[in-house]
């Protein structure tokens, strides 16, 4: 199938191309899923190279399910969160196994290299960000990832996390508060109070 | 940074803030791809191990339309084989319980002697 064409198509229709040979689709879903499958992974576990091996046995499992892939059962997507999501757990969990690893590997941000200090202090703020979020429960992280980083929906959410809609609005709420509070103290850290000062002498 | 604005801003700065497979990892993801991925079924051409009589069986098989229609046949021509040496004692009392006494046959030639072919003038 003309690439043009496949460009337009779902990724469940995608999924019956590879399932049925075509050699453009297994491309073009990489290029589709494989950068939101590592972005929730690198937030997750804050360890890129650990994301990154997430990211390949999560697009491992979808081309092996592709033969036996139910239309219409679910998006692509949310089962391909769902599937990071716990793979990111039994990451977790082997790490707790080997203690000494290093676990403050911040994930790769876009745009640190450049020289301008405010894309540095925006680096800086995404950085303590993610310190923040390595500091919450696992299943509020999960929640608050899904949520305000991925911008998934409350009952997508539900679903990936195997939940009711209610538990995950109690865990995001949770969540954000936790983060708030962990933040906090590095407001002036990371130019915040800067911000509100040119704020106000602006206005 | 405690007031929910400012954390909300910062969560949509990460949600606006990719992070991009390296090349490296793009390059895994399609060799397994690659890999795991159904070849199309292409038709083999026969070996030369099935030429000849079976070739030609495979062949009549397919042409008949397949496994399913030659089993058919085959069971069909079971039971006239069977119809054809069983005794006709049950043959006639299932004609009996369908027809009755409408019909009586005691006797019927179905291969007539051929005696008479066998006598000259």
């Amino acid at each position: 199938m003309p690439r043009d064409t496949l460009d337009e198509v779902s990724d469940e229709t995608l999924l019956v191309l590879y399932a049925n040979g075509d050699p453009s689709a297994a491309r073009l879903l990489t290029t589709r899923l494989s950068p939101r499958v590592l972005g929730y992974a690198t937030r997750l576990l804050a360890d890129r190279a650990e994301a990154e091996d997430v990211t390949q046995e999560a697009m491992m499992r979808l081309w092996r399910i592709a033969p036996q892939w139910r239309a219409g059962e679910a998006q692509i997507s949310t089962w391909l969160y769902r599937v990071v999501t716990n793979l990111c757990t039994d990451f977790k969990r082997a790490r707790r196994r080997r203690p000494g690893v290093a676990l403050d590997d911040a994930p790769e941000v876009a745009g640190a290299t450049e020289s301008a200090v405010s894309t540095l202090m925006q680096a800086d703020r995404m950085t303590a960000l993610q310190a923040a979020l390595d500091q919450l429960p696992e299943r509020q992280r999960q929640a608050v990832v899904l949520r305000h980083i991925e911008g998934l929906a409350n009952p997508e959410i539900a679903q990936i996390m195997d939940l009711g809609v209610e538990a995950v609005e109690s865990l995001t709420a949770r969540g954000k508060r936790a983060l708030a509070a962990i933040l906090a103290g590095r407001k002036a850290e990371l130019g915040y109070e800067d911000d509100a000062d040119e704020s106000e002498a602006v206005g | 940074m405690t007031d929910d604005l400012d954390l909300d801003a910062l969560l949509a700065q990460a949600a606006a803030t990719p992070v991009a497979p390296s090349a490296a990892l793009t390059a895994r993801i399609l060799a397994d791809a690659q890999a795991m991925q159904p070849r199309p079924q292409a038709k083999a051409a026969p070996s030369r191990s099935r030429l000849g009589l079976l070739a030609w069986l495979s062949d009549l098989a397919e042409g008949l339309g397949g496994g399913r229609a030659v089993a058919g046949l085959s069971l069909a021509g079971v039971a006239g084989l069977f119809l054809g040496v069983a005794d006709p004692s049950a043959l006639q009392s299932l004609s009996t319980l369908i027809a009755g006494d409408l019909i009586s046959v005691d006797h019927m030639d179905l291969l007539p002697a051929t005696d008479i072919l066998w006598t000259e003038n």
